[in-house]
């Protein structure tokens, strides 16, 4: 049983659990004094200013236990039909034969340098944390001749260690080489309503002239809280699209980062958030321009009920010599209640002069002259809310490129916001 | 088919229309006219059931029911039309998607069935190419980047799709140039018919050379002052409104 409230228990806690790594890996104290040197963040921290920790600090967690079993993909929800499927059972990989067959495809465990990870511990301490954390580190490495037309479809199934909240640390790192193209879906099944805290750490390492389009979905964690850290880096003419689809989830924290390291590499963020009662969802993203000659296009669209709050914070870095950018931000929010809040944030801070950048942030509430409209040509109100609502999301779900997925989101998110 | 009988109205507490009494039976074209601010658009938008507007007095029965009591899409359902003055702009929404939702909930008020793609494709093409409106224009956002004229040619061909029994043409003639009115005109008689009826909402004589009707009202200051056949808007053309409001002081 661990908590997380005070650092120094978490390290005698850590001693106790895993007394072999200290001695075997001296990484490992290194990382876990640079983690109780930063602590956990208050909300006198800037970057987590709308994101209370209180409570999910104050939790009695259990650390995750090998599990056998075979966990069929089936059993979840699919969302596709056809995918290459990978199942970690709360972020331990469970090793799944018919991987080794695929072509292109190499899917192997191994540990995250923790001497990598801690220079950022101030902002986000949590891949530090899941590095402290987990055990396995997933590693897929796709190679140019991997047939991109069927995704990967990454299953986390997420549940209790007997009866006691989880602490789950699934870690995943991407290496698309030289030329190579795959979707890469990832998604969360919490079983039988379990609790917990999830806290994934994701990276992506695009080689030149490599395409990653990266889909990343939580839904349904009603009572599981999720902290995602998601770090992408580009190379040149490199290409990568995160898309993240929140809906149906509680108290989601998601912090996003592309950096654009060469030249003509392109990054594009996405994100749709359905929320709807006490939910809390937080978005933060970076998009990090440092090689001249890169793109990045940015779109994050919130639909919002009830009492639920919204966090937008995107950040556009253009360094000194990433001249001739191109970067382009909107975040577009529709309340549908006068109680749920969107607190939005464009933060650009652009050192080179030669760039093109823009940045937009909307609120407003379902127009009443469009709804009377549709009245007039007998629409009922209610079925006019679905179809502005539609209308407003369906932008982003269209730039998802799978086609299951588009209608998939396309109906649960309607439904969702209750039009 | 309709009848206001004592309609008064008001919009934060200042009234707008202030007895108005008119019936429109099957197969009858009215043309209200009157100068600006007279009350024209007012009495279009009550109809219609914008809820901006707080009847004070009076009633409407249309086909039999008080149409007051009614929501907007239940009014649509009825057989009720307006052509905006001002169509709204919704981004994302196809023409062709919104105009299939507003056919099946029309449907489904009348408990009809709801109509098959190929069936409501079929009838698309039809009506459209009444108001000479291009198919590629379907599938672009509802109004959307539309000229002015589009979009009452729109207008006029979601009136076609949903062939409603009274249809009110809210300034459907306002800056439109005389090829896109010909085509308007032409969109309006072609669905005439012995069964249903038009009220036209204008300031100008020249639509009625092109949809003449069989009523002529003058609307001054919330009220009929005056009701009269075709004659009456060729008259009003050549003096103006004028004579008419010392008419009305006078008496």
């Amino acid at each position: 049983m661990i908590q997380l409230h005070s650092l120094d228990t978490l390290k005698e806690q850590l001693q106790q659990e895993y007394p072999r790594t200290f001695v075997d890996n001296p990484e490992f104290t290194v990382g876990l004094n640079s983690l109780m040197k930063s602590g956990l963040p208050t909300p006198r921290n800037e970057e987590w200013k709308y994101f209370p920790l209180n409570a999910l600090v104050m939790t009695d967690y259990a650390l995750p236990i090998e599990k056998d079993g075979i966990y069929e993909p089936k059993q979840f929800q699919p969302y596709i039909h056809d995918a290459h499927h990978i199942v970690l059972v709360n972020g331990h990989f469970v090793n799944h034969q018919k991987l080794s067959e695929i072509p292109g495809l190499t899917c192997s465990t191994d540990h995250t340098s923790l001497s990598d990870i801690s220079s950022n511990a101030h902002d986000n301490p949590f891949p530090l944390l899941n590095a402290l954390l987990h055990n396995d580190r997933v590693v897929l490495q796709i190679d140019n001749y991997f047939d991109h037309s069927k995704p990967i479809h990454i299953i986390h199934v997420i549940e209790n260690v007997e009866n006691t909240p989880v602490l789950a640390s699934p870690t995943i790192s991407i290496l698309s080489k030289t030329g190579a193209k795959a979707t890469i879906i990832e998604s969360y099944h919490v079983n039988s309503n379990s609790k917990g805290l999830v806290n994934t750490s994701f990276t992506v390492d695009a080689e030149e002239h490599s395409e990653i389009h990266h889909i990343i979905i939580q839904d349904g964690l009603q009572h599981c809280a999720m902290i995602y850290t998601c770090e992408s880096t580009i190379a040149k003419h490199a290409k990568v699209q995160d898309h993240v689809i929140v809906h149906d989830s509680y108290k989601v924290r998601n912090t996003i980062t592309g950096k654009l390291i060469e030249e003509h590499g392109l990054y594009n963020v996405y994100g749709v958030v359905s929320a709807n009662e006490q939910s809390l969802i937080d978005n933060h993203t970076i998009v990090d321009h440092i090689a001249p000659h890169c793109e990045s296009n940015e779109l994050f669209k919130h639909v919002l009920d009830d009492s639920s709050t919204a966090v937008f914070n995107g950040k556009i870095f253009v360094r000194l010599d990433a001249q001739k950018t191109n970067a382009y931000q909107s975040n577009r929010t529709l309340l549908l209640s006068p109680k749920a809040t969107i607190n939005t944030k464009p933060q650009l801070e652009i050192f080179a002069d030669d760039v093109k950048c823009s940045h937009g942030a909307t609120t407003g509430s379902v127009d009443e002259e469009s709804l009377y409209y549709l009245q007039a040509r007998g629409i009922p109100k209610e079925v006019g809310k679905r179809l502005l609502t539609d209308a407003f999301i369906g932008e982003v779900i269209q730039l998802l490129e799978v086609e299951e997925l588009k209608s998939y989101f396309a109906d649960a998110l309607l439904l969702d916001s209750g039009v | 088919m309709l009848n206001i009988t004592n309609l008064h109205a008001s919009i934060e507490d200042k009234p707008i229309l202030k007895g108005i009494d008119l019936t429109v039976n099957p197969g009858e074209v009215h043309a209200i006219m009157g100068p600006n601010g007279s009350g024209k658009s007012t009495l279009a938008s009550i109809l219609a059931g914008r809820e901006d507007y707080t009847v004070t007095d009076g009633n409407i029965v249309f086909n039999g029911k008080d149409l007051l009591e009614l929501a907007p899409e239940e009014r649509a359902g009825e057989g009720l039309f307006l052509a905006f003055q001002y169509p709204v702009e919704i981004p994302g929404v196809s023409t062709a998607n919104f105009l299939k939702t507003a056919l099946n909930e029309i449907r489904k008020y009348r408990g009809q069935e709801t109509i098959d793609a190929m069936d409501f494709l079929a009838l698309m093409k039809e009506k459209a190419k009444l108001v000479e409106l291009d198919m590629s224009f379907l599938q672009r956002s509802l109004n959307e980047g539309f000229s002015g004229g589009e979009k009452k040619r729109n207008e006029i061909f979601q009136m076609a799709m949903l062939e409603p029994s009274l249809a009110i043409l809210d300034e459907t003639d306002s800056g439109l140039d005389i090829d896109a009115l010909r085509i308007v005109a032409q969109g309006v008689n072609a669905l005439r018919s012995p069964q249903n009826a038009t009220i036209l909402i204008t300031h100008y004589q020249r639509l009625l050379n092109y949809i003449v009707p069989d009523f002529v009202h003058v609307l001054y200051k919330g009220k009929i002052v005056k009701t009269g056949g075709k004659e009456l808007a060729l008259e009003l053309e050549e003096k103006g409104y004028d004579w008419l409001k010392e008419e009305v002081t006078l008496s």
